[in-house]
């Protein structure tokens, strides 16, 4: 009986501990992208802010989301496929090159999906699906975007998201609509 | 008669003894006793939900204020008392159903809340699906370490969910290992159900699994699942019913029940002409062999299994075994007339009427709704179909309804006397 016990004991031990440990990690992962990665800012398409909404999390729209290749390549929706980025001199990012397998080196790349494919004449352009695509808020957050407003002038470069990019793995960091920063 | 009454009337009568009056009297004591501390407990259990919503709603209002490092050490608060309090309820408490049912929820509701938080607090992109499995696979030692019943149902229904977020990808094998690490605590609770009789819970837990499977099958067979494939899912439902189950009432027997509701459904689909206008995607069948041929085998085993049984207890063959094969035969007359749906409106006339009939002799209350229910569905389904008027709807709809409540009133009449 004594010994069933301690058997119990010593299992449901083991088994918190890991429950704890699997949380942990994902901490620890995201913490190593954002200790050791490099910031990218990604202009945002306009947009009525209040369109953004998603339940608990904001969908963000990237203008850096196509790339212009010669050929199709047999390219799918879904397929994963990794981003090679640039950064110009303001910090904003742009794409350099696609890869279609894992390349060698991971620096400035970002892992993500292709959404669609679209063909015209020699041209293809292929949409890509970030993995940092959402941004979520609490409850304060809609009522501050609610006064707010996309500025439609395609020019300025004021609302963003910042993001940052670690050995292929990306996570948003912050948003800025309008320059004015939102709060998580 | 209170207990006491009736203990004082019986040793009177010198049915028992004091010494056996007193044990019963103790007995029922500790029994009330027990009852009244569960309702304490359930109490506790929904104060410490509502003081720890509560407390992390607080936490939520002013969540943008604190530092990254801070909302990740709050994310781990609500796993970290649950799982102290599941440590205190193993030294202490391991006897209690009550505590050790409700600290294993609050385990896994404490783990799924870190793992949310910790997603929302770096907007990591998973789907629900991936959080869900997890969620599972790691709440699963809790329900052997536990022993505890609520939190099995609760993970056969979650990786249930899972199976139905990835019904069309690749992933819903991974929804048979969810199954595989469960079940052994099913069937532990079938095995329990032979000696005691008493276990509700164990019905939840059938129908679950029972519903479950058909979505994976479903899901399994996906784009080439056919009227064949259909049918003999169906019928394997119900041989496992009538075979391995055996038990007669609906809510103990879900495969039993699947198994004929599906049938009966079929017969009233092949009633209308719609059903088998497509006679090309009828019969140009998509085989994969291994899948289709183990099914086959699984039926007639099943059959064999079912006839050999009845042989030697000599009972007849139950009625319900026959509709599969018969609705095969007419699914294959579909093959060479054009007019099948006419031996459908022959077959489920002939098969209310059957049961209706069935019923009334064997007294069995449920064969005989089973019967008028398949007519009137047949009926107002073909009266939906056709251009018929509100008026004659309306008198047909009222007129059905008079006379299921009329024979149901009669019948029961005649069963009391």
């Amino acid at each position: 009986m004594r010994n069933s016990r301690s058997f119990l004991v010593i299992s449901f031990l083991i088994l918190s501990l890991i429950q704890l440990f699997y949380v942990y990690n994902k901490i620890r992962i995201q913490e190593r992208i954002i200790n050791n990665g490099e910031t990218y800012l990604f202009v945002m398409q306009e947009n009525d802010p209040l369109d953004l909404l998603r339940g608990t999390y904001l969908e963000l729209y990237f203008k850096e989301n196509s790339f212009k290749i010669k050929d199709s390549f047999g390219l799918k929706p879904n397929q994963r496929i990794w981003v090679e980025l640039r950064k110009d001199a303001d910090g904003f990012a742009h794409i350099k090159q696609l890869y279609l397998d894992i390349p060698k080196n991971l620096n400035q790349v970002v892992e993500a999906k292709i959404g669609s494919v679209s063909g015209r004449n020699d041209e293809t352009i292929v949409y890509i699906d970030y993995p940092f695509k959402r941004f979520y808020y609490n409850e304060g957050v809609a009522k501050q975007l609610d006064s707010l407003q996309f500025q439609t002038s395609s020019d300025t470069k004021t609302s963003f998201a910042r993001v940052i990019v670690w050995k292929g793995n990306a996570i948003v960091d912050e948003i800025y609509i309008n320059g004015i920063r939102i709060n998580k | 008669m209170s207990l006491k009454e009736d203990l004082k009337d019986l040793l009177d009568h010198q049915i028992i003894d004091p010494q056996t009056a007193q044990k019963i009297k103790e007995y029922y004591h500790h029994k009330a006793g027990e009852k009244s501390s569960r309702l304490l407990i359930v109490f506790a259990v929904l104060g410490t939900f509502l003081i720890g919503a509560g407390i992390l709603l607080l936490i939520a209002h002013n969540w943008s204020q604190f530092p990254r490092s801070i909302k990740s050490i709050l994310a781990f608060i609500p796993l970290l008392i649950s799982q102290s309090v599941g440590l205190y309820v193993l030294f202490q408490k391991s006897n209690i159903k009550f505590w050790t049912e409700s600290v294993s929820i609050a385990i896994s509701f404490g783990l799924i809340i870190a793992l949310a938080l910790v997603s929302q607090i770096y907007h990591i992109q998973e789907s629900s699906s991936q959080l869900v499995f997890w969620w599972v696979i790691l709440s699963i030692p809790l329900v052997y370490l536990f022993k505890s019943k609520s939190l099995g149902l609760f993970l056969f229904v979650l990786s249930a969910y899972y199976l139905l977020q990835n019904f069309h990808s690749d992933k819903h094998y991974l929804y048979l290992l969810l199954w595989l690490l469960l079940w052994p605590f099913y069937y532990g609770l079938e095995k329990k159900h032979l000696h005691d009789r008493t276990s509700l819970f164990l019905y939840f837990y059938r129908w679950t699994i029972a519903i479950s499977l058909l979505l994976f099958v479903f899901s399994f067979f996906s784009n080439r699942f056919s009227l064949l494939t259909l049918v003999g899912v169906l019928s394997i439902y119900y041989l496992i019913g009538e075979n391995i189950l055996k038990e007669r009432n609906f809510f103990k027997n879900p495969y039993k029940w699947i198994g004929i509701l599906g049938i009966l459904g079929l017969f009233i689909f092949s009633s209308f002409n719609f059903f088998w206008e497509k006679k090309e995607s009828l019969f140009t069948l998509q085989f994969q062999w291994v899948p289709e041929l183990v099914l086959l085998i699984l039926v007639v085993l099943g059959y064999l299994y079912l006839i050999i049984k009845r042989k030697k207890t000599e009972q007849d063959l139950p009625y319900f075994s026959f509709l599969f094969v018969f609705f095969i035969l007419i699914y294959l007359s579909a093959y060479f007339f054009d007019f099948t749906y006419i031996f459908g409106i022959l077959s489920v006339l002939i098969i209310s009427l059957n049961l209706i009939v069935q019923g009334e002799r064997k007294k069995r209350l449920d064969i005989l709704n089973l019967g008028l229910v398949s007519f009137f569905i047949f009926i107002i389904t073909h009266f939906f179909s056709n251009d018929i008027s509100f008026v004659y709807r309306g008198v047909a709809f009222i007129l059905t309804g008079i006379v299921l409540i009329g024979i149901n009133y009669y019948f029961l009449k005649n069963i009391k006397k």
